[in-house]
């Protein structure tokens, strides 16, 4: 299976070709329910993740909640 | 017992605070910034009774997944607000509101943009604008602004749901630098309640905001890096319903001159 680049919240990585935002996520161990994605500047429908598959060059972003004022 | 009674009914007749179509029971709103740990943030939200908690968004840390827990943190049936701190200006803070609506699944949100990042003061220019396009979206929008009653008059015109000047810089502890134009504001945000955000200190500077009239107060460091923070919390909770008390008691006038409180008559006059 032929890999792709992407970049994951500003850093270059490498994945299999053809993965989804939603497997992306569960790879690495990311509970989508607790998380935002933005592809390319879009921001991702929670339950459209597992039908947006990922393209070689694409920019992800993953966001979540953490302690602030 | 009977001073208990009275204090609980006193106490009881706040209705709370309304932004929008969310009502809140306790008029302190809490951040979750700042603690040394996650257990003793949770310990302080549910003692200080707050009924919203805010929250910030951040990019997850893929390689460090230790922040994941953060939401278990949050008690139950508190509100979350989530916030655009560190945002310093309108595509960031736009794109911020968003994600965190997708997010949390909330219209809520804390606009937060700030100016520089020495004063984190806040640039009203691009809030009003973040406040107008976010409030066409759908946003219930609570404005974290300057103590400025022109911008806090804006905000309301632009569709503000609440309006929240700050006290004194964010993390200051400073107090209430400028009561004045507090009171100000409090003459001009009429519609919309008017929450002091930033630069609580200390419970005198909880009830000082509360005696101004204002409906509410969001603090985080003031609890976070007290010494001992659960019993800041309380103390925190108790000092806005003391001034909340007394704001609604009316206070005394004040005088050039002492005035003796005990009668002047009947004294037993000078020892021979």
């Amino acid at each position: 299976m032929s890999a792709m680049q992407l970049e994951i919240n500003g850093k270059k990585e490498t994945v299999a070709e053809g993965i989804n935002v939603r497997a992306l996520l569960e790879a690495k161990g990311i509970n989508p329910n607790l998380v935002a994605c933005e592809l390319n500047l879009t921001i991702l429908k929670r339950a459209t993740l597992a039908e947006t598959p990922l393209h070689d060059g694409d920019r992800l972003e993953i966001i979540q909640m953490i302690g602030g004022g | 017992m009977t001073a208990t009674t009275q204090d609980q009914t006193f106490v009881a007749e706040d209705q709370g605070l309304t932004i929008g179509r969310y009502h809140l029971a306790s008029r302190l709103i809490l951040g979750s910034g700042k603690y040394k740990t996650l257990d003793l943030m949770k310990s302080c939200l549910e003692a200080s009774g707050a009924s919203m908690v805010t929250v910030a968004i951040r990019r997850v840390n893929i390689q460090d997944r230790s922040e994941a827990s953060f939401w278990s943190y949050i008690p139950k049936g508190m509100m979350i607000l989530p916030n655009t701190a560190g945002c310093y200006n309108l595509p960031d803070t736009l794109r911020t509101a968003r994600l965190a609506r997708e997010l949390l699944n909330t219209d809520l949100v804390k606009l937060e943009v700030l100016g520089d990042p020495q004063t984190l003061l806040p640039d009203t220019e691009v809030l009003l604008e973040a406040t107008r396009t976010l409030v066409k979206e759908g946003f219930t929008i609570l404005a974290y602004t300057n103590d400025d009653p022109i911008v806090a008059r804006k905000l309301v015109d632009s569709g503000a749901a609440a309006v929240m000047p700050l006290a004194s810089p964010i993390g200051s502890g400073q107090g209430i630098l400028n009561p004045l134009n507090l009171r100000f504001i409090r003459e001009i945000v009429k519609t919309v309640p008017m929450i002091v955000d930033a630069g609580v200190g200390t419970a005198s500077d909880a009830a000082e905001a509360m005696e101004l009239g204002v409906d509410g107060i969001l603090m985080n460091t003031a609890i976070a890096e007290a010494r001992d923070p659960l019993r800041m919390s309380v103390a925190m909770k108790l000092a806005t319903q003391a001034g909340r008390l007394a704001y609604f008691s009316g206070r005394m006038a004040r005088r050039d001159n002492a005035a003796p409180s005990s009668p002047v008559q009947g004294t037993i006059g000078v020892v021979s």
